[in-house]
């Protein structure tokens, strides 16, 4: 027998505070004995207590705290129970202290409300004073009692010059090596200089392209496909009918996807607070989309037959409603919504969980990993059941927001366009509240056995009846909330280093439980200094892209290059993430050609066919997670890749002039091991630099090494090949055989994990 | 983890004898084509109702089609009389091993498939298919084949993604140019590789790299070590292309895919296949008619993977665990939907197993988890509930990858469970009309 909920739907406000205070408490996972002896670290009590706590920090607590976390308090079987008892100070630091070495991220997020918190937000955000003493105090506690050193996590790593930091910062955001100026630059001004220059690498179609890929990897708005009911149709856009052809149609698909990608793109050039992201009035076309959507652009364009050129723009009206398009950044691009589409039982709640883990850092389903209760025994499970409501209370409002996008990815499309509302729910065949009446009611526009659309516990103007400018809405409060700015650490580090940030180890009984939570603890500190970073006016704009990437690269994170000594299997676990090794992808392998060798190969990319998809594993549509690992087949398309390049780029870098020359300044074709052994020992210490980032003696066993492979090579000349060459190098233009045997070295170095997994 | 590192592991496994190719053997040995048990994991994808599979339950508030049909049992095995199941328990219940009241403690898609596979709710664990093809898989080039499903992998084998047959072929042999030419000289690439092997050894032995580099290093050396078998490969791409539909007419990209996979198993150079169904059952509304059509679907693809495996040679080699993130509620909800319960089914297959036509594990009427008593099978209120660590724990023993290093390095700490003593089953607790 299901039970049922027994008050009024029009008590919405009165039932989320209540909701809020008594439910959520329940719903929060309750630790079994085991989390308990795991999260608290016992035996090391101090006896002495610091006055960051004594004075500053406890009388917060003992005034805020204490009152809910107190041994008959409502806070009492949680982890964390002070006395009340004024001559307990000792004992309640050490409360304290031992909670905080294990969960310091979970204390600090719980005094401000997140992910839930029966005791609300009591530290507001993070620029609270109360909450940086208390993170301060953090990291005192984390010291042995007394100590007045402390070990850093990267105690034992070692990591890259300011000059080597620039290299890679080049490769990255402008697909070159730095200019012998921007080194002499940074070589004499040090950190500071290494920042401006950083910053100043930051333009151009290849700074774009890498803005693109990273935000591609989240919107996949590139992976748009499908028939004619997946785009804009006539109905809104009359002008959709004016496509005559299957070429007109795939320029305008293609400007469809590209849409929120060049709109980031437009926000972040023109330093424009990250903030538009989500409440940018505004969009962005190109003439195709322009004419589409019969846009205002002001100023027009430079080029009308050019649909590279992208202009910010507004939707003045939609065919079915004749209001202005409520804009609201990416999430009121056509591209960004349908590739997380929704359904009449999906209820955006899709698209809620992608706004909220792209642009917050908030992971919906981390917050499912423990129900409590394996059947339902409520009528509406989503607003009743603490099992489902971890995640519904935050997910539904949200997806409330997205009221006037129905499935098909159309504005309030029924009902003589009222609502977007599915037949299914208004109809009466839909079963019925507590009370037996129907959910639906005339005028509505958001579902009632939802909660109502809202964020972060507030309301959004309008509730069930609706509001046309709801996503607005959500974008302005999402823009104001304190997570936004991790959100940005989070989506922007995934496009520097090539992975997802580190989450919360979850299962505490787990061996390397602590480890990773050490590891995770670490990186969590460098994003949350940089998080704090984000919103100031650094003389370029609050909420700057271009600040924050340069925090990210200037991060102990990106710029740790290798370990002293040998690390035992533990502290391997702690330092799995640190650095920016990946595997390149086929994007950034190209770049990285092109800046160290002067060319790529063109059939790695696009990379949604051929070896570029191959290599890449990645489309945006149906492969949305990149190759991370080398393979023997994706080993196999870099040897077919150099097999096809190599010769073409070692004969076109010796046709340079020597100055120009990115691969063979030191040597020309005519030296051989016989006459030229310093002068090739020269040139392959320069290139283990040039490609590998290496700098090694000319007497190093590596340097060495690669001299005979040179060497092995050219002596091989005279065996015949068993077939017909294509190589572009051959005894007519390379009559001494040095050149092909520049070309097998340049392959060695080309296939080097370095060179592959390192920008 | 570093590749000496990764070498002990696996020597301390004791299965070096099963590994087709020597470990450490320097380059230019004669490669040996795999002939060991193939594993096929199927990832059913969203969360495949336990109540339509292999623990129905003829109650018409769980499912529909109990109002006027009874449960379906071929040998000890309940299944739901929906589309496509008899025909597919009748033909293959002496080869299943069931597994009910699967409790994977999470009710999300993303940390169920993590569970379900590795073992374990947090990540970091492997997929049972990276450690199979770690074991037996060295020297060979696709040993781990992957296409969705859980994917994460802890860097000891990592897996490739079959696409395009035509690109397979090129990639097999990538110093040809055409029919009659090649880039360069092949005595060129045979010292290139000589060198490149042994720079791949020198930076594996040292110690000053970070664990990211270093795993690179070990990744790199594991896929040079597949370079010649890999040529295998175009021998045994057919010239007809790839089947795409079952025996019952059902055309998928599942069909296609397992057709893919087998290729390579045939070529003897996979020894692990993990594969995503594509045929999603997150089916929270119109349950039962998307169910309908989608059971078959599944069936069918199965019975396709058993029958072209047999066309093969490689029926008797193939071990099938079929697999899901979650299970689906006792209820249907306002939308005529399941939603989505932590309590779920999995199964092992294997032809002619001894172990066949036993069920482990069992629900109660609601679908809630029983206990059992990890060595008789029987429920048991002072058992064990049966977790994901379990399920997993038994892949590894049948795949014979559960003691030495490896195994240790991931230790699942579950119980023991006699999962494959064929004198023993938990059976069905719920009464069943016929």
């Amino acid at each position: 027998m299901l039970l049922k909920l027994n008050f009024s739907f029009t008590s919405w406000p009165l039932f989320l505070v209540i909701l809020s205070t008594s439910l959520l408490f329940s719903c929060m996972p309750v630790p079994g004995d085991e989390e308990k002896e795991d999260d608290i670290t016992t035996g090391n009590d101090c006896t002495t207590v610091p006055d960051l706590f004594t004075k500053t920090v406890w009388p917060s607590v003992r005034g805020i705290c204490v009152d809910c976390h107190n041994p008959g308090g409502v806070a009492n079987n949680t982890r964390l129970v002070f006395s009340q008892d004024a001559d307990k100070q000792t004992e309640n630091y050490n409360v304290l202290r031992n909670f905080s070495l294990g969960n310091a991220v979970t204390l600090l997020n719980k005094t401000i409300g997140l992910p839930v918190h029966g005791g609300g937000a009591p530290y507001v955000d993070q620029s609270q004073q109360e909450y940086q003493n208390l993170d301060s105090l953090i990291s005192v506690m984390e010291r042995e009692c007394g100590a007045t050193s402390t070990v850093s996590f990267f105690d034992d790593v070692q990591f890259y010059s300011e000059q080597e930091t620039l290299k890679k910062a080049a490769i990255v955001l402008a697909g070159r090596r730095p200019a012998v100026s921007e080194l002499n630059a940074v070589a004499a001004g040090g950190e500071d200089s290494l920042r401006v220059t950083i910053r100043n690498m930051m333009q151009g179609e290849r700074f774009e392209r890498f803005l693109s890929e990273t935000a591609n990897n989240h919107f996949l708005s590139t992976g748009l496909s499908g028939g004619a009911n997946r785009y804009p149709v006539a109905s809104d856009y009359p002008k959709v009918d004016d496509i005559a052809n299957n070429t007109e149609r795939t320029i305008f698909r293609a400007a469809v996807q590209q849409e929120p990608l060049q709109l980031l793109r437009y926000i972040i050039r023109n330093e424009l607070p990250y903030t538009e992201i989500l409440t940018a009035n505004y969009t962005v076309v190109n003439p195709v989309l322009a004419s589409i959507y019969e846009a205002d652009v002001p100023g027009g364009f430079d080029n009308e037959m050019d649909n590279s050129e992208w202009r910010k723009a507004t939707i003045p009206e939609m065919l079915r409603f004749g209001r202005i398009y409520p804009h609201a950044g990416v999430l009121t691009t056509h591209a960004w919504r349908q590739r997380f589409p929704t359904t009449a039982s999906n209820r955006n709640r899709q698209r809620a969980k992608m706004v909220l883990l792209q642009f917050l850092g908030v992971n919906l389903e981390a917050l499912a990993q423990r129900p409590l209760v394996s059947e339902s025994p409520f009528l509406v499970p989503t607003l009743e059941d603490p099992a489902c409501t971890s995640c519904h209370n935050i997910m539904d409002p949200v997806a409330g927001a997205f009221q006037n996008w129905a499935d098909l990815n159309r504005y309030r499309r029924f009902s003589a366009n009222t609502t977007a509302l599915p037949s299914s729910y208004r109809g009466n065949n839909y079963p019925r509240d507590a009370d037996g009446n129907a959910y639906y009611q005339r005028g509505d526009n958001w579902f009632r056995d939802v909660l109502p659309p809202g964020f972060n516990g507030v309301l959004a103007p309008g509730g069930h009846e609706g509001n046309e400018a709801a996503l607005q809405w959500l974008g302005q409060e999402m823009a104001k909330d304190s997570r936004f700015s991790m959100g940005a650490v989070h989506f922007w580090y995934h496009g520097l280093f090539g992975e997802k940030v580190l989450t919360s180890p979850g299962d505490s009984s787990a061996a390397d439980y602590q480890k990773r939570l050490n590891a995770f603890n670490a990186q969590d500190k460098i994003f949350r200094e940089i998080a704090a970073r984000f919103p100031d006016d650094r003389g370029h704009g609050a909420y700057n892209v271009k600040d924050l990437l340069v925090d990210l690269i200037t991060s102990q994170w990106f710029r740790a290059s290798g370990i002293a000594e040998d690390v035992a299997e533990e502290r391997a676990i702690e330092l799995e993430a640190v650095g920016s090794y990946h595997l390149l992808t086929p994007e950034q392998l190209s770049r990285k050609m092109e800046a160290t060798m002067g060319e790529s190969w063109s059939r790695l990319m696009p990379i949604t066919r051929s070896y570029g998809l191959l290599y890449g594993g990645f489309n945006a549509r149906n492969l949305i997670e990149r190759n991370t690992s080398i393979t023997t087949v994706l080993n196999a398309v870099l040897e077919r890749m150099g097999n096809e390049v190599g010769c073409d780029i070692v004969k076109n870098d010796f046709l340079e002039s020597t100055d120009q020359r990115l691969l063979f300044p030191l040597v020309e074709l005519n030296h051989t091991p016989d006459n030229a052994r310093e002068n090739i020992l020269l040139n392959i210490q320069y290139l283990h630099n040039h490609m590998l980032g290496e700098l090694l003696a000319l007497d190093a066993t590596e340097l060495l090494q690669t001299y005979d492979l040179f060497q092995e090579v050219w002596e091989n000349r005279d065996i015949a090949p068993e077939v017909t060459l294509r190589c572009s190098l051959n005894n007519q233009n390379d009559a001494e055989y040095s050149g092909r045997s520049w070309v097998i070295v340049l392959l060695y170095l080309m296939n080097d994990p370095r060179y592959i997994y390192s920008y | 983890m570093k590749r000496r590192d990764f070498l002990k592991l696996v020597s301390s496994a004791g299965v070096c004898a099963a590994i087709p190719f020597p470990l450490g053997t320097a380059f230019g040995a004669t490669y040996s084509p795999y002939e060991g048990p193939i594993y096929f994991n199927i990832h059913v994808s969203g969360g495949l109702d336990q109540s339509t599979f292999t623990d129905p339950r003829e109650d018409s508030l769980i499912n529909t089609w109990a109002d006027n049909q009874d449960a379906g049992i071929a040998g000890n095995i309940r299944y739901a009389p929906v589309p496509g199941n008899q025909a597919f328990f009748d033909k293959y219940y002496k080869d299943m091993l069931v597994i009910n009241g699967i409790d994977g403690e999470t009710n999300g898609h993303a940390s169920g498939t993590v569970s379900r596979w590795s073992g374990r709710l947090s990540r970091g664990y492997p997929n049972t298919c990276e450690l199979i093809a770690a074991t037996y898989g060295q020297g060979l080039s696709l040993p781990y084949i992957s296409r969705g499903g859980y994917e994460a992998g802890v860097g000891i084998m990592p897996y490739t993604r079959l696409f395009d047959l035509n690109m397979m072929r090129a990639v097999s042999l990538p110093n040809q140019a055409s029919a009659t030419s090649n880039h360069l000289k092949q005595s060129d690439l045979d010292i290139l590789q000589r060198y490149k092997q042994a720079r791949i050894d020198t930076l594996n032995n040292t110690n000053t790299y970070l664990p990211a580099l270093t795993r690179a290093f070990s990744e790199v050396d594991i896929a040079y070590q597949g370079r010649d078998s890999l040529e295998r490969l175009a021998d045994y791409i057919p010239s007809t292309g790839l089947d795409t539909t079952d025996a019952q007419g059902n055309s998928t990209n599942f069909v296609r895919n397992i057709h893919l996979a087998l290729i390579s198993a045939q070529a003897g150079l996979t020894t692990c296949v993990n594969l995503a169904s594509g045929i999603g059952f997150d089916l929270h509304d119109n349950f039962d008619a998307q169910s309908d059509v989608r059971m078959p679907q599944l069936t069918g693809a199965i019975d396709y993977l058993w029958e072209k495996s047999e066309e093969l040679g490689l029926a008797d080699r193939l071990v099938v665990f079929i697999n899901t993130e979650l299970g689906r509620t006792p209820h249907y909800n306002a939308n005529q939907g399941k939603d989505h319960h932590r309590i779920g089914s999995a199964m092992f297959m294997k032809k002619d197993a001894t172990w066949g036509n036993r069920v482990v594990g069992a629900s109660d009427e609601r679908h809630a988890v029983l206990k059992i008593n990890p060595q008789t099978l029987q429920v048991d209120e002072n058992g064990i509930v049966l977790k994901p660590k379990h399920l997993i724990q038994a892949y590894r023993q049948l795949a014979g990858v559960d003691q030495g290093g490896l195994a240790q390095s991931y230790p699942l700490n579950a119980e023991d469970v006699d999962f494959f003593n064929p004198g023993k089953n938990t059976g069905y607790t719920v009464n069943f009309r016929a």
